[in-house]
């Protein structure tokens, strides 16, 4: 069988300069950037917790899981909602990011490894990356991030 | 019939569930007429019921125990042990008879079971009465079948009874069933119709002689006169193994001879030479009918009226799905959003008629919160039997005298809560009835009643439901804990522990008080997974011992899972819930009150009350601000204050759990989204204060 | 003239099963769950035969019977009872308090219609 045809759908977006893309499969909804309710004694990446039609949907800044440089929030913030799976079903977290761009269909080939070396996150975290008009986008395994936030995603050292 | 067999199998388990409950009851209380005439009737429509819906295995079961209750009932025989336990088995072999197919080995069990009535019989005074009996004598129609192509002829009289007319029976019906039977001359008589001005025209004075030539079986000839056979005087005889009619001469002769007023069927005995084959005359109402009516009616009467009085009041039920009942729950908890939503609108808008519409739609709405919520309340007292059942197995089994002993049983739990619960106190009853409970003989040593006892308590406390289960066994051997402790590397030898953190020891997932799992706790669940399932109910759980006096374990429980009536309040800029029936008053701050406080006390009311400040530091990420009030919380029977700025009212509270990712903040039971749409939190005071404590 | 039975028994899948078979064979149904609320229903309308269960709670069919035929409206109807008793004893209980036939269970469908072809017409 051949499966060089089969793409995967990956939305990209925009955390600072760099570009990164979630699977759809991962992706439920975008949201604009709403005021969130804190929660406290949380660690300061989880902002808190928002009303989505009704359920308390809690939301996270990726920039700050992934620790990077923070900035204001713009009108071009938004939240993701995503769905994650964990072991038994599926959870739904609100991610912010800075700017969401397009969805692009990626076929396997085009997924090139994301060098490994002296980078920060455990490897299952960016699995790989892809180019889009020369610019390289990486790729975020979600569910890795996101089913414990307990876990550090960061490599020991 | 078969469409109905599920709707029987439902019914069928009702009954069973009675079954055990007035099996428990009748232990306490065994003689009580009600209870035994309540098992005999469940297994008279076990069996009745079971044979109408193929379920024959059930139904053959079910009427030896039938039996055996009947000879109770009346009497015959006294209930005891060995009845109630053969009883208790009958009840576990009858589940398994009560489905589709039941596996063949069930089937054979119920000879083995079957065989032991007698045995019961044998033991009591009663008589031995062939309790065997089959349901039915299969009759010898086999060979009546032989011939049953071949017509016969038949003399019948009917003489029916003049009061026949009375109970509803039409003669006229009877005489049109023969006649469709085959050949069939009728003669009516009407010699013994009174005087015109003594007869009675209810009174039926009339009566038949037929001739008839049939194939059908004597035995339903029989039948024809099944309902009439007691009271009127019935004669069939068999005058020709032929068809009468078949020759016209015979015929002619016949005529002839029942034309005569008087003949009998001896007159027709030319026609052949047989004997009557069923000469019926009455014979039940002389003997009984006169004093019956006079002397017994009454006095039942009577006991009627007193038994019906003393009965409890049966409350009128509707089986709701639990699915539509959650999905009205659902849509109940959208209404209050939608109306908190309203009451917002209506106080920005201003309008005075809004206003006044908004305040009553969340009257309304409120009074419909309560009763649907309500309408998922369900009193312990549905798990009584699962408890009682296994305090009554679990201590014959270990030889244990036990008086399980309940109070406040109709206490009563969201149904997901009673779901939840049932196992964790399972367990702790068998971890009692095991561990707890020491054996007859010790119990003598020590000069404890022989029989033990374990309670049942439950009450509200509260926002709360407290369940506690108290025996009066050995004790926790506190000792005994902490050696298990080091040994199994929980703790360190050196290490000093209060009692209580001792027990708590008692609920680290993997310890075990006996170093041999016995086959009971190993069935079940350690307590640390007891205390797992009570938080996830929102619920704890502690537990007191005194050695050789015993154990008590408390659990608290959350009223409901869903809504709740909260207080809406702000610390700092963000609002928080603090369920209300956890409030005790409001108290306002002078400024800077608290920032003067020593060792977070204050004095209100000749009270020193310990406070809890949210406004600064403790909540992480919150811009300090001065506080204004103090929420007065009820914490285990003392007031503990809640540093807020801004007291916002009663607010109705639809529960959202925060889900996975944020579970970690116990002392959150949850969030809810308030009327301008944003989210609150809930706070948990019991956990909140637990945490600040520490 | 479409003829009204009122059918008592305490069991609900029998309710179910012989109120739905009485149907059926074109009757119109009264269904009553125990003797009490079947001598209820007695309240004048036309019934023009009454099946009972024997053993219910509350009242049983021997009792509802008995207390029927004091009823003037029913005083003549037929009444049957239903039973699992293949005992006289029983039957003859039931004659005497004004029992018009009975019907042994388990029965199948035709007897059912066979028995009741019996009693009214």
């Amino acid at each position: 069988m051949d499966n060089s045809n089969k793409t995967d759908s990956y939305l990209t977006f925009k955390l600072g300069p760099e570009s990164f893309a979630g699977h759809v499969k991962n992706v439920q909804n975008i949201l604009e950037y709403r005021e969130v309710t804190k929660v406290p004694d949380t660690p300061s990446y989880m902002k808190g917790v928002i009303n989505l039609r009704g359920n308390v949907l809690p939301v996270v800044d990726l920039k700050e899981k992934l620790g990077m440089e923070l900035c204001p929030y713009t009108s071009n913030t938004c939240i993701l909602v995503m769905n994650i799976y964990m072991e038994e079903d599926i959870v739904n977290v609100g991610a912010i990011v800075d700017h969401v761009m397009q969805v692009k269909e990626i076929t396997p080939q085009e997924v090139l490894p994301y060098p490994s070396i002296s980078n920060k996150y455990k490897s299952e975290i960016i699995p790989g990356v892809f180019k889009v008009n020369d610019e390289f986008v990486m790729i975020l395994n979600l569910d890795k991030i996101f089913s414990n936030l307990e876990t550090s995603i960061f490599k020991e050292k | 019939m078969e469409d109905y067999q599920a709707a029987f199998i439902e019914e069928a388990n009702d009954f069973v569930q009675i079954l055990e409950e007035s099996l428990l009851q009748l232990e306490g209380d065994r003689q009580n007429p009600e209870i035994i005439n309540e098992i005999f009737r469940i297994m008279h429509s076990l069996k009745g019921s079971g044979a109408m819906f193929g379920f024959d295995d059930l139904s053959s079961y079910t009427h030896h125990l039938e039996s055996l209750y009947d000879q109770v009932r009346r009497g015959e025989i006294l209930i005891n042990r060995a009845i109630i336990d053969f009883t208790f088995e009958s009840v576990d072999h009858i589940k398994h008879l009560i489905s589709f197919q039941p596996d063949e080995k069930y089937i054979k069990n119920s000879q083995s079971l079957i065989k032991r009535i007698p045995g019961l019989l044998m033991a009591t005074e009663g008589d031995d009465k062939d309790i065997q009996r089959p349901i039915k004598s299969i009759n010898t129609e086999k060979e009546a079948q032989q011939k049953k192509d071949q017509k016969k002829s038949y003399f019948i009289r009917f003489r029916p009874d003049t009061d026949i007319l009375k109970d509803g029976t039409n003669p006229l019906y009877l005489i049109d069933e023969l006649v469709a039977m085959g050949t069939c001359i009728v003669k009516a008589r009407a010699v013994n119709i009174p005087d015109f001005n003594r007869l009675d025209p209810l009174d039926c004075f009339i009566s038949w002689d037929f001739v008839l030539a049939t194939k059908e079986d004597p035995s339903n000839i029989e039948d024809v006169f099944i309902f009439v056979s007691g009271t009127s005087e019935i004669e069939i005889k068999e005058i020709a193994d032929f068809d009468i009619f078949e020759k016209d001469e015979n015929k002619a002769k016949l005529m002839a001879l029942l034309a005569c007023p008087d003949v009998s069927s001896s007159d027709l005995n030319e026609f052949s030479d047989q004997q009557p084959i069923l000469t019926r005359t009455p014979d039940l109402i002389a003997e009984e009918e006169p004093t019956e009516e006079a002397e017994e009616v009454t006095p039942e009467i009577q006991e009627k009226s007193n038994l019906s009085s003393t009965k409890k009041m049966r409350v009128s039920t509707v089986r709701v799905k639990a699915e539509n009942l959650d999905n009205m729950i659902n849509l109940v908890s959208e209404l209050v959003t939608m109306q908190a939503r309203l009451q917002n609108i209506a106080q920005e808008n201003g309008d005075l008629e809004l206003i006044s519409f908004a305040e009553n739609f969340q009257k309304l709405s409120r009074q419909f919160r309560d009763l649907s919520f309500g309408m998922r309340l369900v009193p312990i007292q549905n798990l009584y039997i699962k408890f009682q059942r296994l305090v009554h197995d679990v201590s014959k089994e270990l030889d244990k005298d036990v008086d399980f002993v309940t109070e406040g049983l109709e206490t009563e739990l969201d149904k997901n809560v009673i779901e939840h619960i049932s196992e964790p106190i399972l367990h702790i009853l068998r971890n009692s009835l095991d561990h707890g409970i020491e054996s007859k003989e010790t119990r003598q040593e020590l000069n404890k009643p022989e029989r033990a006892t374990i309670q049942l308590k439950a009450h509200y406390s509260g926002a709360d439901v407290i369940i506690q289960v108290t025996d009066d066994g050995a004790g926790i051997d506190l000792e005994g804990v902490r050696h298990s402790a080091i040994e199994k590397g929980l703790i360190k030898a050196t290490t000093k522990l209060s009692s209580k953190e001792i027990l708590d020891l008692l609920f680290e997932p993997g310890f075990s008080t006996k170093q041999d799992v016995s086959n009971l706790s190993g069935r079940g669940v350690g307590m640390d997974v007891v205390k797992r399932k009570i938080e996830e109910l929102r619920g704890s759980v502690e537990l007191h011992s005194e050695k050789e006096k015993g154990t008590v374990i408390k659990i608290r429980l959350p009223l409901t899972l869903s809504m709740i009536d909260g207080f809406l309040v702000k610390i700092r800029e963000n609002s928080f819930i603090i369920p209300l029936l956890a409030i005790d008053k409001i108290h306002e701050l002078k400024t800077g009150q608290l920032d003067k406080a020593f060792n977070h006390i204050i004095k209100i009311e000749d009270e020193q009350v310990p406070f809890i400040n949210l406004m600064n530091g403790s909540f992480d990420g919150f811009q300090d601000k001065p506080a204004k009030y103090l929420v007065l919380i009820n914490f285990e029977n003392k007031k503990v204050g809640l540093a807020v700025n801004e007291v916002l009212g009663e607010y109705q509270v639809v529960l959202k759990p925060l889900g996975h990712l944020l579970k970690t903040k116990d002392y959150f039971s949850g969030a809810t989204i308030m009327g301008d749409g944003k989210v609150a939190l809930v706070i948990d005071t019991n956990k909140l204060i637990q945490q600040f404590a520490k | 003239m479409v003829k009204t039975i009122l059918f008592v028994d305490d069991s609900k899948s029998i309710r179910k099963a012989v109120g739905g078979l009485l149907e059926k064979l074109g009757y119109n149904v009264l269904i009553a769950s125990n003797g009490r609320e079947g001598y209820e229903k007695l309240d004048g309308t036309d019934i023009h035969l009454i099946i009972t269960d024997l053993h219910m709670p509350e009242m049983n069919g021997i009792e509802l019977i008995r207390a029927a035929r004091k009823l003037e409206t029913y005083q003549f109807i037929p009444m049957l009872l239903l039973t699992t008793e293949t005992l006289m004893e029983k039957k003859r209980e039931a004659k005497i308090a004004g029992a018009t036939g009975w019907l042994e269970k388990p029965f199948k469908n035709e007897k059912l219609e066979m028995i009741i072809k019996k009693v009214l017409r």
